[in-house]
């Protein structure tokens, strides 16, 4: 009984290499973004040159600056993490992988409050904007990308 | 004891609530979590010294307490029932949480892990009015002063001091015996009153 | 009987009686530095609940909102047996049956399903499964959703949300 235990068990530890080179693990960047007008704005930040477009013409604004972020990786979808600026906490809460993509939880916090709770199924090549309080001229925007 | 009830709802006792529940009925359970959950909140953050895990473990003892409230049988009050669950909840994460060191009432090498967010931005401390510092240093002297204690022995000192139980209740919320309780406060007392003995000497 | 560290706590909270208190002050070989001792765990006392006897908690009815949730989740029958009743599954047949299971789960995954990673090329865009914002905190805030299908953006759109200075823009 012992050999054959030992024998199934590095039978599947090889699988599971196998298979780790075979699948990645999917890769979730969450971001706090200022967008604002301003007379030279900067360059987009990367994670955001995709959907560029999306962002000027949805919301209006010119320049959009990254101001806390977070990029975890997804290996059994169950994590969960915390974006942060100074004042804010985005906190993020996987809560399972579907079909349509990764089951989020996510919660803003300004501080100890909490602003704003939703459920999102985020979808691969799918981002998710949610806006947020005006801060001063501009917007707080949240981002959530699968890369 | 402070509660949180409405006017028209203080006049409803937790032993009447308590039976409304166990005939299943998720009102009056609501109500008694507006009773206490601050309370309850309020020492297990004193316990854990984290909002988001506090939070979470009272919402776990209050999801424990409605699973088991047809256990209730009224020999103690609800809220010296609830209180044993809320212990037993937080003292068993701590527990798991904890690097122990030996296993002495004086447990130096004791100490909290601190978990610290994924992000790669962590937010900076602002600049704060000068007693707003003060008030902020002694609260975390106090804070690191506690975490040298034992899970039982914070407990104990935090429903003596804080909550200002009777022995009794505090046996009955930690299921041991009040000699036991009161030798935890013994020792709890000594160690905090030899590493805040500066900030209290003020008072 | 009760020990040193029993009367000598009972001693400091008044809990002695008038008995054990004559008998346990005539014990006492230094009472004055017992009594400075214990003016000292008053004022301990005094200190730990004036730092921690007030805590902030944030969304109390946020709080309860959670917790009726996750009462009415776990009011749904579960698939559970009784925890008494006897089983043939004894610890070595699970491990034996875990141990199969993850190795079959593994190959079937590995040739059959590896193409069809869930979010791989999705045909879906990402859904809001519900949005709450708290009452208490922004009374007139509503929400919407959009969704931009040029770029498969969906956006969260909420109004009403509390209005805040500059300084809240800092990193």
């Amino acid at each position: 009984m012992g050999r054959t235990l030992a024998f199934l068990i590095s039978f599947v530890s090889l699988i599971i290499g196998a298979t780790s080179e075979l699948q990645g693990a999917e890769t979730v960047w969450s971001g706090l973004v200022i967008a604002e007008n301003v007379a030279q704005p900067q360059t987009i930040p990367p994670e955001l040159t995709r959907i560029e477009g999306s962002l000027k013409k949805f919301f209006g604004y010119n320049q959009f600056q990254v101001i806390g972020q977070s990029q975890k990786t997804l290996k059994t979808g169950q994590e969960d993490w915390l974006a942060t600026s100074k004042f804010f906490g985005l906190h993020v809460d996987a809560q399972g992988e579907s079909a349509a993509g990764y089951v989020l939880n996510l919660k803003l916090y300004k501080e100890k409050e909490l602003l704003l709770e939703t459920d999102a199924k985020l979808s691969k090549r799918s981002p998710l904007v949610i806006k947020g309080p005006q801060i001063g001229s501009g917007q707080l925007l949240l981002v959530l990308v699968i890369q | 004891m402070q509660t949180e009830a409405t006017l028209a709802q203080a006049d409803v006792s937790d032993l009447d609530l308590v039976t409304r529940c166990q005939a299943g009925d998720t009102e009056a359970f609501d109500q008694l979590v507006t009773r206490y959950r601050t309370r309850v909140f309020g020492m297990i953050y004193n316990m854990v010294h984290s909002e988001q895990d506090a939070w979470d473990l009272a919402q776990d003892s209050f999801l424990k307490a409605w699973k088991s409230i047809k256990r209730f049988r009224g020999r103690s009050s609800f809220y010296t029932w609830i209180y044993r669950i809320v212990m037993n909840v937080t003292i068993d994460w701590l527990r798991k949480k904890q690097v122990k060191g030996g296993g002495s009432e004086f447990d130096d090498s004791v100490q909290l892990k601190h978990i610290e967010p994924a992000s790669k931005t962590v937010p900076k401390s602002e600049a704060l009015p000068h007693e707003m510092i003060e008030r902020r240093e002694i609260r975390g002297r106090i804070d690191k002063a506690i975490a040298q204690l034992s899970p039982e022995q914070r407990a104990v000192i935090l429903m003596k001091e804080i909550e200002e139980m009777q022995y009794h209740e505090i046996a009955e919320a930690l299921g041991c015996s009040i000699g036991t309780v009161m030798s935890r406060l013994f020792y709890a007392r000594k160690k905090l009153q030899n590493l805040l003995r500066d900030v209290y000497e003020n008072i | 009987m009760k020990t040193f560290e029993e009367k000598w706590t009972a001693w400091l909270d008044g809990q002695l009686s008038e008995r054990e208190l004559a008998e346990f002050e005539a014990s006492l070989p230094d009472r004055a530095a017992a009594e400075a001792e214990k003016a000292d765990v008053r004022k301990l006392g005094v200190l730990l609940k004036r730092e921690l006897g007030v805590s902030a908690f944030a969304n109390e009815e946020f709080f309860s909102h959670q917790l009726r949730e996750r009462i009415l989740e776990s009011s749904v029958p579960s698939a559970k047996r009784e925890a008494n009743a006897s089983t043939w599954w004894t610890i070595p047949r699970l491990l034996w049956t875990g141990t199969a299971s993850l190795a079959v789960f593994l190959i079937f995954t590995i040739f059959v399903i590896r193409d069809k990673n869930p979010a791989e090329e999705s045909q879906y865009l990402t859904q809001i499964l519900n949005a709450r914002v708290d009452p208490v905190v922004s009374p007139n805030a509503t929400v919407s959703m959009f969704e931009v299908k040029q770029d498969r953006v969906t956006v969260l759109w909420t109004e009403g949300l509390q209005s805040l200075p500059a300084d809240y823009a800092a990193k």
